[in-house]
């Protein structure tokens, strides 16, 4: 994994947390069944990156934007992009999670894993966001950084049940 | 057992570049010599090759694999495998037979069924990063699959070695992945003269960390590895094994999911691995 010699701004988002920040920032996660997306606008080197555990909910009306859920996780990327005075679709999209961690009390899957990442895929695609990479499915968790200066994406996926993980991390 | 101190001075010895391959290799380390040669004919090549049975066997095997006979027109004799391949995958095979041959270092009948395992892993995640380099990364092929070849040889010492601490394989060996395996690695693959490009490569692998999309030989050799059905008997040892949980991780690239580009190798990967382990 290449470093960055300027100081960096580091970020580690918990399930839930997003964050979109400038070319000095570098975004970490740690997923299972949640899905991270990550957005890079190449020239003006800008991105964010959400990490969302389920695909989407009934939102009360008047409640915030909650990154838990897929559909508002993308709401709160929008935003930024506006604010930043971008278009979506002129950002480059990489996808990751999904793996099989829970089953259900009949010992089969639950299917939370893949639900999360073809809703991702739908949710880029309804915007016209290019996809260049995706690292999905598998029983293990992966580890992510996301460095906004060079738009690079960073995966470890340590086999099995890493013995230092033991929080529920989604 | 202090597992860390004995892990330090299994990296210790190795780094002092003493490392006794198994006499029979001499031959496969002989074939490597000669190949850096410039005037190396294949004549000469074939000679030498012919008198060690089992790389004779493993050349003429690998040449009639789907993988580098899509054809199907079967050959038996050494030369015409010579030619067929290439000096490259030659350097790959003889070099494979030195990393098999290291199994007989291992000293006790349970550390060589360790070995053993070793060994299938490795075929896996050779044949895999062969086809992984041709159609996901783009990467040269015979690179990938030497770098499969030799991913694990650190693993093949520590096991050769761990008769001295005994215990040590049977203690929680987390710590070899975290800076064990690669000093070792390093040492060993000095003392095989890998090129720098296959370990750059290996230390992508012992890093642990794949670039998004994934582009280089390093990347290739992650990927093989996450994917390979049989895992390294080391990671059993370490807490980390997926405990026979199939990978099913896939990949986006360009437009296709790598699950299809690998579902459509199949059989050139089977070919390799069955000609590896022959």
């Amino acid at each position: 994994m290449k470093t960055h010699a300027a100081e960096i701004h580091e970020v580690f988002l918990n399930p839930g947390q997003f964050h979109f920040g400038d070319g000095n920032t570098r975004i970490s996660t740690l997923l299972g069944s949640c899905v991270s997306i990550t957005l890079w606008h190449p020239r003006r080197r800008i991105g964010g990156m959400c990490h969302y555990m389920l695909t989407e909910r009934k939102r009360p009306e008047n409640a915030a934007l909650d990154g838990r859920f897929g559909s508002e996780a993308f709401e709160l990327f929008l935003q930024h992009v506006e604010a930043a005075g971008t278009r979506p679709s002129e950002y480059q999209a990489k996808l990751f999670g999904g793996a099989n961690m829970l089953s259900g009390p009949t010992g089969g899957k639950l299917e939370i894993g893949p639900r999360n990442v073809s809703h991702g895929r739908a949710l880029l695609a309804s915007k016209n966001i290019a996809l260049m990479a995706e690292h999905v499915g598998g029983s293990g968790r992966r580890k992510l950084h996301f460095d906004v200066w060079s738009g690079d994406v960073w995966l470890a996926f340590p086999q099995g049940s890493d013995a230092q993980i033991r929080n529920a991390y989604g | 057992m202090d597992v860390q101190a004995a892990l330090d001075s299994i990296a210790a010895d190795a780094a002092r570049g003493d490392i006794v391959f198994p006499t029979h290799t001499d031959i496969a380390l002989r074939v490597q010599r000669l190949l850096d040669d410039p005037d190396c004919s294949i004549d000469q090549l074939s000679k030498l090759i012919s008198a060690e049975p089992i790389l004779s066997a493993r050349v003429v095997s690998i040449a009639n694999s789907v993988a580098y006979n899509p054809s199907g027109r079967a050959m038996s004799d050494v030369r015409s495998a010579v030619s067929r391949l290439g000096f490259k995958t030659l350097r790959t095979l003889a070099t494979a037979l030195v990393v098999r041959q290291m199994q007989g270092m291992a000293q006790s009948p349970e550390h060589r069924v360790l070995a053993g395992r070793l060994w299938e892993h490795t075929a896996h995640v050779a044949a895999l990063s062969r086809v992984i380099a041709k159609r996901v990364t783009k990467q040269d092929p015979e690179a990938a699959f030497f770098a499969g070849i030799v991913h694990e040889v650190g693993g093949f010492y520590l096991i050769s070695r761990a008769s001295v601490f005994p215990g040590l394989l049977e203690s929680n060996l987390e710590t070899w992945y975290g800076e064990g395996e690669a000093q070792v690695g390093r040492s060993v693959l000095h003392a095989l003269g890998v090129p720098a490009n296959i370990l750059e490569a290996l230390e992508t692998l012992w890093d642990g960390y794949l670039a998004m999309p994934a582009e280089s030989l390093g990347d290739t050799l992650l990927l093989a590895d996450q994917l390979s059905p049989v895992e390294s008997p080391l990671t059993d040892l370490a807490g980390m094994s997926r405990k026979g949980m199939p990978a099913d991780i896939d990949l986006l690239v360009d437009d296709e999911m790598m699950s299809s580009i690998l579902a459509d190798s199949a059989e050139e990967v089977e070919s390799l691995i069955a000609a590896l382990k022959a």
